[in-house]
């Protein structure tokens, strides 16, 4: 019996926990008991993936392929699902006009939706995960509904992500057609390319698109991110991306999965496009979040370039690089978060009142400096051998264009971020207040900071240690 | 080529949908444009029928048709309660409002009678699902799928209550 669920362990712990979750708000309102259980919930379900890896028999095999890689992008989820809880704990003090139990079972649900997305080994299971993970993101961006902002926010996403999702459905459909396969292995390895097929792939590539985030879908990422809750904003840049990156790298892992010459091309020029757009928008603004949306479009288009390079170095770069990534924008949102409260009418995040933060606050200045470092691909941050991954990759793939693109963003990225620098360097004016206030940051947001800041520059000074690890994973 | 009565059912009621969803998203009085939308969805449910899934044309029409369109209905009708918009949509639904969706309606109605007169079963050149294949398959091998869609109707229903109770509640 056991042995029948333990390659599943992670996605039923869970969907217990959300029962328990759901009978214990019923019973009794707690936020702190909330986030206990789901805490709890989430750490069960990380230290769950090592025993599931070794599970033997297939569970639900038509629906669901618990490999090793699939596991070890679903570990990945539940960490940063886990940075996020912490925050948000601390985010959403008392005093908000709205009650804040149900935030931690959303974040829960919407962590099941990615797992089980990141899982799935049928389109049914792939639909049903990415609408469980997006419609629970909802809740999460509008959650705290008094501030038109995330109001307008959370509607913007789920008109976006109803229709992205219609797409995607009519592409499933299409594939069911030419195929008659909702498999996913066996609708790959049937190989042929008939036009269906092909109209299939594009429909199906317009609603990943949307969910990355990459030109020319991007429209809706820095009005969210800006509206969003700083906590639920860095869920909403990473979850929905590994989700979707860990199908399309264990898809093109499959039998039969090869690019047609179009499907290169239609994925370069996005590429392309995410790298230059993304960076150039980005330097014109003056919201971190709204840097951080533009910034992380032109880094899902570097993601790109290592995806197309499809070779080991390729899959080695973009597994890598979503780490990297994952890292320092859960990271980046931390340093937000930490400074403002849900009850505030807004969060704190204008590039102009973060001047200061190096001597008022030289802790977190650190941490956004390093993470700042890391986005720009500057070493001793992990992100410089990232971004290094990446270029080996590309050089090595021959891919002149994508490489040439990727070295001239950077250098337009390297404007905006190094700004962001210099800003919190600059000495406080006299009148104005310091950044964040008088607002103390207690112990978990400290913890969750230094755990960001400790792995940015580890990994960036020792990145052998994270390439074993990775290298036993997905192999 | 052999065109047979199914045939003709089919293409006749997939033309049916397509011209009622024409109309439907091209009218500005939104009452008239979702009367549309479910004679779509009718047509929608006749075209299931004729590929041999009746209990999804079943589906179609209590659940889209008739549960949650009706719904729609209800909340745009709500919507404009006061006097002088009441007596505009008055003035929009006219009898000649009514003579395209009727006679689509009989288009689709003599559809059906002629799939009841010929009784030689739906869809002849496809497999037939019965309900009873549809409830197997949900309890055994897509069982999983039955509760990961349990989860995302929670996930709907947690976000939309906690967006919608009233504000003066909470702590």
């Amino acid at each position: 019996m056991i042995a029948t669920i333990q390659p599943a362990a992670p996605l039923l712990i869970l969907a217990l926990t959300v029962t328990i979750l759901l009978a214990a708000i019923a019973i009794k309102r707690s936020f702190a008991g909330s986030v206990a259980i789901t805490a709890l919930g989430l750490i069960a379900a990380v230290a769950s993936i090592p025993w599931a890896m070794h599970g033997n028999s297939p569970f639900m095999a038509s629906l669901f392929s618990f490999t090793p890689d699939s596991l070890g992008f679903a570990g990945l989820t539940l960490l940063a699902a886990l940075v996020t809880l912490v925050l948000a704990a601390d985010y959403l003090a008392p005093g908000i006009p709205v009650p804040r139990e149900e935030y931690p079972l959303l974040l829960l649900l919407s962590t099941l939706g990615a797992v089980a997305l990141i899982t799935s080994a049928s389109f049914i299971t792939l639909f049903l995960g990415m609408e469980t993970m997006s419609l629970a993101m909802i809740g999460m961006i509008a959650y705290p509904r008094f501030r038109p902002g995330a109001e307008e926010a959370g509607l913007k996403y789920l008109v976006l992500s109803g229709m992205s999702s219609a797409i995607v459905l009519f592409g499933i459909g299409l594939v069911e057609l030419a195929t008659g396969h909702l498999q996913l292995a066996t609708a790959v390895a049937t190989g042929t390319v008939s036009p269906i097929l092909l109209a299939a792939l594009a429909l199906i590539g317009v609603g990943a698109g949307f969910k990355l985030a990459v030109v020319p879908f991007h429209i809706w990422v820095p009005d969210v991110y800006a509206g969003a809750p700083a906590p639920t904003a860095g869920f909403v840049a990473v979850i929905p991306k590994i989700a979707v990156l860990a199908v399309i790298v264990r898809v093109m892992a499959m039998p039969g999965a090869t690019l047609s010459p179009a499907t290169v091309t239609a994925i370069s020029s996005v590429a392309i496009l995410s790298m230059l757009i993304g960076n150039l928008l980005a330097l014109m603004q003056e919201n971190i979040k709204r840097i951080m949306g533009y910034s992380s479009i032109a880094h899902l288009g570097y993601v790109l370039v290592a995806l197309l390079a499809a070779s080991a170095i390729g899959r080695a770069g973009v597994v890598f690089y979503l780490v990297t990534y994952t890292i320092t924008v859960i990271g980046a949102f931390a340093v937000i978060g930490v400074l403002s409260r849900a009850a505030a009418a807004r969060d704190l995040d204008q590039v102009a009142e973060f001047q200061g933060l190096f001597w008022e606050r030289p802790f977190l200045a650190t941490i956004m400096t390093l993470v700042l470092l890391s986005l720009a691909g500057i070493p001793p941050a992990i992100g410089f051998i990232a971004k290094m991954y990446i270029m080996a990759a590309g050089v090595n793939a021959d891919l002149r264009i994508l490489t040439g693109t990727l070295v001239v963003s950077s250098i337009i990225g390297l404007f905006y971020y190094l700004r962001i620098i210099l800003v919190m360097s600059q000495k406080p004016l006299e009148r104005a207040a310091i950044p964040g206030g008088t607002l103390a940051i207690p112990m978990t947001g400290w913890l969750a900071m230094s755990a960001v800041g400790a792995l940015i520059v580890g990994f960036g000074i020792d990145p052998e240690s994270l390439i074993a690890m990775l290298k036993l994973v997905f192999g | 080529m052999n065109v047979s009565g199914f045939d003709l059912v089919f293409y006749g009621a997939a033309s049916f949908s397509m011209v009622t969803t024409a109309v439907a998203i091209t009218r500005s009085n939104p009452v008239y444009g979702l009367l549309n939308f479910v004679l779509s969805l009718l047509g929608m449910a006749v075209v299931f029928y004729t590929l041999g899934a009746p209990f999804a044309a079943a589906l179609e029409v209590i659940v889209y048709a008739g549960a949650i369109m009706v719904l729609f209905l209800f909340v745009v009708m709500m919507l404009k309660l006061d006097r002088t918009t009441v007596a505009r949509e008055a003035s929009w639904i006219t009898s000649a409002i009514w003579i395209v969706p009727i006679l689509l309606g009989a288009m689709l109605g003599g559809e059906l009678v002629d799939v009841l007169l010929q009784k030689t079963g739906p869809g002849s050149a496809h497999q037939v699902i019965s309900p009873q294949a549809v409830g197997l398959r949900l309890f055994t091998t897509d069982l999983g799928a039955v509760e990961l869609a349990s989860m995302l109707l929670l996930a709907g229903l947690i976000g939309a209550y906690h967006l919608g109770r009233p504000s003066s509640e909470g702590d």
